[in-house]
This record gives C-alpha cells, sequence and structure tokens, in this order.
C-alpha cells in the first residue's frame, strides 16, 4: 500500500464532494494528526496484544541507553514512555580464602546465584557465587582476581515536581526515580539515585510520515495493514470534525467502535 | 521466596484491578512503611491470642557490631535494632547470647536488674547478662554485662523494619513472614488504604486545599 493508495481509500472512506477542500497538503497535514491521535488512543489502551501488534512498529523494548552524571538523554524518535530500569554495578573488593574457589570480603551482601562480571559495565567476564558462609563466598572459577562487579537492575517509577516533598517518596537503590527535564534543546532523564546505565521501554514517534501523492514507497514497510485501515477511520473522523459534518462523525465513531 | 517488592506489588495490584503501573499514586516506600507496621501488628496478635509460639519465618538473625567495652562497669555495647512490642511484658528479642545460637544469656531486665552500679548485683555471678535499652540519648544500644571480653553475640528477634537489620538485602532475602501473615498482612494494608482512599487527592501544590477549606484558596 502506498501513500497514494492510501489517499485512494480514503477518500471513498469520506464524502468525495469535498475532495476540493482536501488538496494534498491539507491531507498530509490531516493523516499526521491523525496518525498522532490515533497512536496516542492506542498508547492509552495499551491493554492487550492486539493493540500491542497495531503499534509493533513503534515499539522498542529493552534499549540501553548510557549514563552521563546521573542522566540520560532521551531518544530522538521518543514519544511515550513505557518502562525504565536502572542498572547499578557495585564494587566487591575481596581476596582469595585458604579453599579452592574461595574468596572473603567482609561485610558482602552477596547470595548463591548472584552473577559477578569482571568489567564495571557487565560486559566482561561472568562469574556465579555458588556458596555463601559468613564472609566467605566462592565461586565457580578459581583463581578470579579482584575486583568483580555485582550487577542489578531495579525497576524505576517516576517522581513529579509537586510530589517530591514527601518523605516516603525518596529515591533509593531499590526503588530508583525519574523525572523528565530539559537543558537547552536536550531532552534528558534526571535519574535518582545515579545509574551507571539504563534500560528502557518506550514508544516512539510514527516512523513514516505518509505523503498521499506518493506512488514509491511501501507504507506497509513502516505499519500494519490494520493499523492503516484504522487510520483511515481516524482520517475520516478528524475531517469530520474539521469540516463540522457532525452526521459524518457520529456515523464514523460507530464505524470505530464496530472495528476498533 | 516472599520478597518485600512482591507483596508491595501485590497490594498495589489489589488496589488498583490486576494491573500496577509505574505512575501508582503509591510509593514503595509509603508501601513498605505500612507493611511493617501491619508485620509487627500481625504477629504480636497472633502470639498474644494462640500462645507463646513463634514462627522462626518471623525471626531475623543479627551478627550485632560491637560498639564500645566498660571496663568499669562490666559492659559491652552492641547495635542492634529495635523489636516490636508482643505482650504487656514481652518484647519481640527472641535470642541474646552466644554465636553458636543455643547458649542464651539472661535478661537483666526480667530480673529486675535495670541499671548497673558500681555495687552490682551481678558481682559475684559468673552468668552473662543482657539489656537493649536507650543508655545514650536517642540511642539504643544491646547491652552484654559481667564480661567485657565478649566481642560477639547472636540476637534473634522479630524486628520494627526487617530492612534496617545489617545485612539485609531487599531484593533477595526473604521478607520474615510466612504465608499466613503475608495475607492478613496484604488483606489489613489494602483495606487500610480503601479506606483512606476516600479522601481526594490533592495533586498540585496551587494553594487550592480540596480537603481543608480553611486553608486559603477556597
Amino acid at each position: 500500500m502506498t501513500g497514494q493508495d492510501f489517499f485512494n481509500q480514503l477518500q471513498q472512506k469520506y464524502d468525495k464532494a469535498y475532495s476540493q477542500y482536501l488538496d494534498n497538503a491539507k491531507a498530509n497535514r490531516l493523516v499526521k494528526e491523525s496518525m498522532y491521535r490515533l497512536v496516542d488512543k492506542l498508547y492509552s489502551n495499551l491493554d492487550t496484544q492486539k493493540e500491542y501488534d497495531e503499534l509493533i512498529e513503534l515499539i522498542q523494548n529493552e534499549v540501553s541507553i548510557s549514563v552521563t552524571s546521573g542522566k540520560a538523554a532521551i531518544p530522538n524518535d521518543y514519544l511515550h514512555l513505557f518502562r525504565i530500569a536502572f542498572k547499578y554495578s557495585d564494587t566487591i573488593s575481596f581476596v582469595s580464602g585458604i579453599l579452592d574457589k574461595e574468596y572473603t570480603a567482609s561485610q558482602h551482601l552477596l547470595r548463591k546465584g548472584d552473577k559477578l562480571n569482571s568489567a564495571q559495565d557487565g560486559t566482561g567476564t561472568e562469574y556465579e557465587v555458588t556458596k555463601v558462609k559468613g564472609s566467605s563466598f566462592f565461586l565457580d572459577t578459581a583463581s578470579v582476581a579482584s575486583p568483580l562487579y555485582h550487577i542489578r537492575t531495579f525497576e524505576a517509577s517516576p517522581t513529579f515536581s509537586d510530589r517530591k516533598k514527601g518523605s516516603l517518596s525518596g529515591a533509593r537503590k531499590e526503588t530508583p526515580k525519574y523525572q523528565t527535564n530539559t537543558t537547552g534543546t536536550n531532552r534528558e532523564l534526571i535519574l535518582s539515585p545515579s545509574p551507571y546505565s539504563i534500560v528502557m521501554d518506550y514508544m516512539t514517534t510514527p516512523p513514516h510520515d505518509i505523503d498521499v501523492a506518493n506512488n514509491a514507497t511501501d507504507l506497509l514497510d513502516f505499519y500494519t495493514e490494520k493499523f492503516l485501515y484504522r487510520l483511515m477511520d481516524e482520517c475520516v473522523y478528524s475531517f469530520s470534525t474539521e469540516t463540522r459534518d457532525y452526521n459524518n462523525k457520529r456515523s464514523t465513531q460507530e464505524t470505530i467502535i464496530e472495528n476498533p | 521466596m516472599i520478597l518485600l517488592k512482591d507483596i508491595v506489588d501485590e497490594i498495589r495490584k489489589d488496589l488498583s484491578a490486576g494491573i500496577g503501573n509505574d505512575e501508582s499514586r503509591f510509593d514503595d516506600e509509603y508501601l513498605e512503611n505500612k507493611i511493617h507496621a501491619a508485620r509487627a501488628v500481625i504477629i504480636s496478635n497472633y502470639i498474644t491470642r494462640n500462645g507463646r509460639f513463634f514462627n522462626d519465618s518471623w525471626i531475623q538473625t543479627v551478627d550485632a557490631d560491637f560498639v564500645d567495652r566498660d571496663k568499669e562497669c562490666d559492659a559491652v555495647y552492641f547495635e542492634c535494632p529495635s523489636p516490636i512490642t508482643i505482650t504487656g511484658h514481652e518484647d519481640g528479642f527472641m535470642y541474646v547470647g552466644h554465636v553458636n545460637g543455643v547458649k542464651p544469656f539472661l535478661r537483666a531486665r526480667k530480673n529486675g536488674f535495670t541499671t548497673l552500679t558500681m555495687h552490682s548485683v551481678f558481682r559475684d555471678d559468673s552468668e552473662l547478662y543482657w539489656d537493649w535499652k536507650q543508655l545514650e540519648q536517642n540511642k539504643a544500644s544491646l547491652i552484654v554485662y559481667n564480661n567485657v571480653k565478649v566481642q560477639r553475640v547472636q540476637v534473634r528477634g522479630i524486628f520494627n523494619l526487617p530492612v534496617d537489620v545489617p545485612g539485609f538485602r531487599v531484593d533477595s532475602d526473604a521478607y520474615p513472614v510466612d504465608a499466613l501473615v503475608r495475607k492478613e498482612l496484604v488483606e489489613m494494608v489494602g483495606l487500610d488504604i480503601m479506606r483512606k482512599m476516600r479522601v481526594a487527592p490533592d495533586y498540585i501544590s496551587d494553594s487550592q486545599d480540596k480537603n481543608n477549606p480553611q486553608l486559603p484558596g477556597k
């Protein structure tokens, strides 16, 4: 389906008598606005797999973003957030113990099954803690050099400027918080307490602006077919609002309810 | 294993029709504090009603940190978190004694020895005594009497804030409750919040307090 195909079908859906009103430039603007409206409507009702399937091209999961001084740059294609998890890297300094694969570190909080990494950012060799006893812990490998890094991931929740005062609303490593911020033209997230990296699931802005005159680009490379048909209904809805055609608006509303 | 975050999530889901999301108005710390308090009440009630039975899953072990030694008074001080209240004459300490866990010291307070002076009643006694009290301003200590050489003690008990027990790791260590206490705890906190949710939240600091017409803005 090209932009032209899309427009042809869209014109069938509304009264052709309005075609003079809707030239190509107006149609492009209408489609773009309706696109955002539809995407937001679907975002607000992401309850079931159906909505996720329709928006599949707009969903980015497990995107790693680096952090500098407690701030992370928001990706350019960011529209809405689903979830952020903070990654923390605790340094474990230790000395070799008496037994094979035994190491000791005072006041450590390691537990059996924890994974330790040789690199601070988790990209090095991984070791597993096989046993813990008092200040000793055992790894699956002998003669490991100190220090190692214990990487833990915690889900974060948002904090808002007007709700920060509560003493029970603080950020801790186990329950970290983020807030959106702008510095100059950069949109960023302020992260507290500062992690070394974050993992983000978010919804992108629509990846392609539909041009109703274009006959070469296949829109199915960017959107699912069901989404495009639903978008046509949304365009008719916006169009009937703009032309004050309330009969058409109501009948489109019914169509959308019947074909969500 | 029952983790604190699982209980927090369960309560949050109970209050939001099965879907807990990031923007829940219930902060983790807010719910956690309600959970700690409910746990203390439920365990205390259980023991008061059902007699002296303690499920070991309610109890935490502390390797108490040595703080100070007072040779003049034959006393050794340790750091220890505060215990819950169980009945009119019992608190949450279950065991204070040798680190092997089977050699308890005697509780001084139970015998009426609430203070220690130069005329110590322990003078001719070879037993070790202990107590937990506020001997310094705003600071409670666990004190072991009658042997200044004691360096390590094991403390087992039911504490007010289980996550503040030294060495407790919130993301991996079992929260000290059993399934029965967990169930009652979720119900108690859930009902408590439902009752209070009748108050409409005032989201924005805009000098318009919806709930208190006496304040400016109305």
